[in-house]
């Protein structure tokens, strides 16, 4: 593994900034100019880049028909109030 | 930073008062508004469409058992958010079931580009999940709510309870260990070969 220099590292933490000005457009290498300074880091957000371009291309999950049905929904809503029911409840008897 | 009113605000005032008539309106309307992020995110970081509902489940459960600690000093979504992520590593951790039959609980992709098209979108959507189920729940939380909900530095650190400087850390360590995974298990969506070029270059729709 290599050793990474303090400008490296710093880069790699605003890596999310670098993907962002990059998407703008533009040379990289003069958006970036620790890109242009230092190949390994050069390539290691060519990489990244085209991970960040993977991500953004997955579609979004799908739920399933049930969490549209009005049942599910009832069930949720129920028991958030028997819990709320149950908490009030204790804190009745707490007080007693 | 000034917090702008938060959009949520009227919603969230008419479910602090179950016995009033607005109450099942307002959780209803909550509900409706994000249950369809929240899965997204529940199985980004579950991977299963199972435990995904089993987490939105118990969010919304949590949301309104828990709203009495809700001061409104951060929007009522990224406190919805923060659940949703810690009732996922929760089930995750629990571990009790694997990810589902690949095909299944991903989106039926728009047939109009064809079938073979389709089938190797949801094939590469697929092989994208697994990597990321290869992550450890944190990573694959940060990745979720940065590429799902399109959160800012500032928006993962509110939501997640970290420093900026933890998030930033965090996201590039997500994104050096998918690096590896991707390299590892799925070389051919990073690789030089057309397919993982070509998808990394236009992306997929």
């Amino acid at each position: 593994m290599r050793i990474m220099s303090r400008e490296c590292l710093s880069f790699l933490r605003g890596l999310h900034e670098h993907l962002a000005a990059s998407r703008e457009g533009g040379s990289r290498e003069g958006a970036i100019p620790h890109v242009g300074a230092c190949p390994a880091c050069a390539r290691r957000f060519e990489v990244l880049h085209r991970q960040d371009a993977l991500l953004r291309g997955m579609p979004r999950p799908v739920p399933p028909e049930r969490l549209r049905s009005p049942a599910f929904f009832a069930g949720i809503l129920e028991s958030a109030v028997e819990a709320f029911e149950g908490s009030r409840q204790g804190e009745l008897l707490e007080g007693h | 930073m000034e917090l702008l009113r938060d959009p949520d605000a009227d919603l969230v005032a008419a479910l602090r008062r179950p016995e009033n008539e607005g109450f099942e309106q307002a959780f209803e309307a909550l509900y409706l508004k994000y249950r369809d992020r929240v899965y997204s995110v529940a199985f980004r970081i579950c991977g299963s469409a199972a435990d995904a509902m089993d987490a939105l489940q118990e969010a919304f459960s949590l949301v309104f058992r828990k709203l009495h600690l809700f001061r409104a000093d951060s929007l009522f979504s990224t406190w919805l958010f923060r659940i949703v992520v810690n009732c996922s590593i929760d089930l995750r951790r629990k571990g009790r079931r694997l990810v589902d039959a690949p095909g299944l609980v991903e989106e039926p992709q728009d047939d109009s580009a064809g079938p073979l098209a389709s089938a190797e979108s949801s094939e590469f959507s697929d092989q994208m999940q697994q990597a990321i189920g290869m992550l450890s729940p944190k990573l694959r939380a940060i990745l979720a709510l940065r590429y799902l909900e399109d959160m800012t530095y500032e928006e993962l650190a509110a939501t997640l309870d970290l420093s900026m400087g933890t998030v930033k850390s965090r996201l590039a360590r997500a994104h050096l260990a998918l690096e590896r995974v991707l390299l590892t298990s799925f070389p051919h969506l990073v690789g030089e070969g057309a397919d993982g070029a070509a998808r990394a270059e236009g992306g997929i729709a």
